[in-house]
């Protein structure tokens, strides 16, 4: 659950009060007092101050930058060719694999790359070893943010023969020289703070080995954002926690107040009887009171409250009749000598009891979750609290534990590199048992049999992919999936022709032996159909 | 379903529009009518996507800053200028969130909810809409959005494309998967 509120029928302003409060100059000031100052402007100084400032700026920056220099090199990426296939990195579509970001550094300088993600790749001086060390050095980078663009790029995701991995992050790094690999030096690592996809509780880090195609551990420091603003807490002073701490305190005053505006519903309001109290059956006028009208099997309860004489029904009533008073009902007994009022509550019988039932426990279940979410809120604050409170008794250690991990908190893994390749954040899980029945793979075009030589099964849920035949530790014999899951089956045949086959969850339950695919015939590229049918929310 | 009307311009004003846009590039004190035709759509924006009104006013000014200051780079390539404002406000508002400036805040109404019921062929009572809005404060940001975008503000598919940088087919496919996921939700009880 994400840190958010949810307001219902909030007042909307209206556009009187929202034009209100246009201000054109305020914004205009405020943009052109952003602008620096005309005395700054190289050309208000003339063509002689130009130059002697030009020729200044030169030597300075010459100078400074043979010392140290960092680039933000977001601004000259550029998109090279298709990298090379290899044996282990082989996309399965012809044409649509994943393009490099090509970036040109100086191997005598620190370089600085930030990727549009918010990656960061730090390169210090004399981290490369180029043969020629007065040449720039590319560098090759691409991330995998999501199924699509792994699976599209041939990036095995298996691990070892067992599990297949859940991905929060994969970058791939290379660096060369005139088409030569450039070694790194090993003391002057490269520094990578890779952006993360998903929370990184519960995920180990990984190179890719190139040779065997699997996956090895590789050190890793995940730094989330929350812990990154407590470390800048903790260099601060102690305003700035006391000011974490009362923000936390008026959350947690709009989290009791929420708590008490949550009503739990009640027998009454869903008109459930109380099976102790009597009940009387009794004709009344639907148009005195319309809101009963709509209820066929309805009859009245007397409420315990009225202290009655339960014996009044054997005596002789003339006539008995329906009051509402200040919105209670009341039955008015009336004999020759006496006439007693009784307050009563209508309550349902039969079929709209039953209903009334399933509506009243779905409504205690959502009462019951909600304050359930309010009480979890209101404890991950409350150790965020204490968290704080430590800090400020001299505890800063404190700010660098995992306070809380809230699921969509990303942050990011840092790690050091000195070696190109493939490295991921990832999660390994188990592979399905495979089909106990031999399974045939059909086109739905033709009904002819697919000759696929390899299958790919994402499993939407559990945000998987899943790999059979060529490149895979699986041969397609082992084809197997999860039966509950929603799953896209994607089947590639030695030709080059693919098919899909999308299933939702709990329909693969009902498949046998044979499984359907469809021919993508609309002109769209792979790439963006599996986008859309996966819902991938970062375009590759 | 309704839509934004000010997403639907003649070709008049379109043409009007980039006579501003190109008289604003020259000289930011011609963006005057640019942002006294944006200023509310843009704001609403944000506001329904926050709880702090005073917030959101800040924010919808640094939204025109931002635009003042990148005018220069906008280039009608098929984005309405609508659009790319709207781009920038979606990247102020959710700066202001990691920020922790401002708290993501959805603001839903019972209108709504009963006609999204409706869309979903669910019965348009209160128990429903009591289990819909708890539904909807179950989903992931990037369905939230799409739903905020299509049925809180009857966009249309071409602006929600517009919008997120997307197809307008993909912004069609993606809010039917995010109402699909809703259902999911309202389903689990």
């Amino acid at each position: 659950m994400t840190n958010r509120k949810m307001n219902l029928d909030r007042p909307n302003l209206n556009s009187e009060q929202i034009s209100a409060r246009q201000n054109f100059d305020k914004v205009l000031s405020k943009h052109l007092l952003s602008k620096p100052p005309v005395w700054k402007n190289p050309w208000f100084w003339g063509p002689t101050g130009l130059a002697s400032i030009g020729i200044a700026l030169f030597f300075s920056v010459n100078y400074l930058n043979s010392q140290n220099e960092t680039h933000d090199k977001t601004n000259t990426l550029a998109i090279t060719d298709l990298p090379k296939d290899t044996e282990c990195i082989h996309p399965p579509i012809e044409g649509e694999d994943v393009p490099f970001q090509t970036f040109e550094v100086n191997p005598n300088k620190n370089e600085e790359i930030i990727l549009p993600s918010g990656t960061k790749i730090e390169i210090p001086k004399e981290s490369l070893l180029p043969e020629n060390k007065n040449e720039s050095v590319e560098i090759e980078v691409r991330e995998f943010p999501n199924k699509v663009s792994a699976f599209l790029a041939g990036i095995p995701m298996d691990y070892k023969k067992e599990d297949a991995f859940i991905s929060a992050g994969m970058i791939e790094i290379r660096g060369k020289q005139n088409d030569q690999v450039v070694e790194i030096n090993t003391e002057k690592p490269i520094e990578i703070d890779m952006m993360l996809t998903k929370n990184p509780a519960g995920f180990d880090f990984w190179s890719l080995n190139e040779t065997t195609r699997d996956w090895t551990k590789y050190p890793v420091k995940y730094e989330m954002n929350h812990q990154k603003e407590e470390s800048k807490l903790s260099l601060n002073n102690p305003v700035a926690i006391k000011k974490q701490i009362a923000n936390i305190d008026d959350q947690m005053v709009a989290l009791n107040q929420s708590k008490s505006e949550v009503q739990k519903p009640s027998t009454e309001s869903f008109k459930i009887p109380n099976e102790s109290h009597q009940k009387f059956d009794l004709d009344f006028n639907k148009k005195t009171y319309p809101e009963l009208a709509k209820f066929e099997n309805l009859v009245f309860e007397i409420l315990p409250t009225s202290g009655y004489d339960k014996n009044f029904t054997k005596k002789t009533w003339s006539d008995v009749k329906l009051e509402k008073n200040k919105e209670v009902y009341e039955m008015i007994f009336t004999s020759n000598s006496e006439k007693m009022r009784l307050p009563v509550r209508p309550v349902l019988q039969g079929k709209e009891l039953t209903e009334a039932r399933k509506e009243f426990d779905a409504a205690i279940n959502n009462f019951n979750e909600t304050v359930a979410e309010i009480e979890k809120n209101k404890s991950v604050l409350q150790k965020q609290k204490e968290a704080y409170q430590k800090a400020l008794m001299g505890d800063l250690a404190a700010l660098n534990e995992k306070i809380v991990s809230n699921s969509d908190d990303k942050g990011t893994a840092s790690f050091k590199l000195n070696q190109w390749g493939v490295y991921n954040c990832d999660k390994p899980s188990r592979y399905p048992a495979a089909m106990k029945n031999e399974t045939f793979f059909v086109w739905e075009s033709s009904s002819n049999s697919a000759d696929f030589n390899q299958i790919f099964v994402f499993n939407l849920d559990k945000d998987l992919r899943f790999n059979y035949g060529d490149r895979a530790f699986h041969p397609i014999s082992n084809f197997g999936f999860h039966a509950n899951d929603e799953l896209i089956i994607f089947g590639v045949e030695r030709g080059g022709d693919f098919g899909i086959c999308e299933l939702k969850s709990g329909k693969s339950k009902n498949i046998s032996s044979k499984i359907i695919f469809k021919k993508e015939e609309n002109g769209e590229s792979i790439k963006d159909v599996l986008n859309m049918l996966m819902n991938e929310t970062v375009s590759v | 379903m309704t839509v934004n009307p000010l997403y639907h311009h003649t070709h008049e004003r379109l043409e009007e529009e980039q006579v501003w846009i190109q008289q604003a590039k020259s000289n930011p004190e011609l963006f005057g009518p640019l942002y006294k035709k944006y200023h509310e759509p843009i704001f609403r924006y944000i506001h329904q996507r926050m709880d702090d009104t005073e917030m959101a006013f800040d924010v919808t000014s640094q939204v025109f800053m931002k635009a003042l200051k990148n005018i220069h780079k906008y280039e009608n390539r098929g984005v309405p200028f609508g659009s790319w404002l709207y781009r920038i406000a979606k990247s102020e508002l959710y700066q202001s969130f990691r920020d922790k400036q401002s708290l993501r805040t959805v603001n839903v109404e019972s209108v709504t909810l009963f006609e999204m019921m409706d869309e979903m062929d669910e019965d348009q009572s209160e128990i429903n809409k009591k289990i819909l809005f708890r539904a909807l404060g179950k989903m992931k940001e990037e369905p939230l959005q799409l739903i905020e975008m299509r049925f809180f503000e009857r966009r249309s598919f071409k602006e929600i494309g517009e919008i997120l940088d997307i197809t307008e087919n993909n912004a069609k496919v993606k809010c039917f998967r995010a109402l699909e996921k809703l259902k999911k939700y309202f389903h689990e009880k």
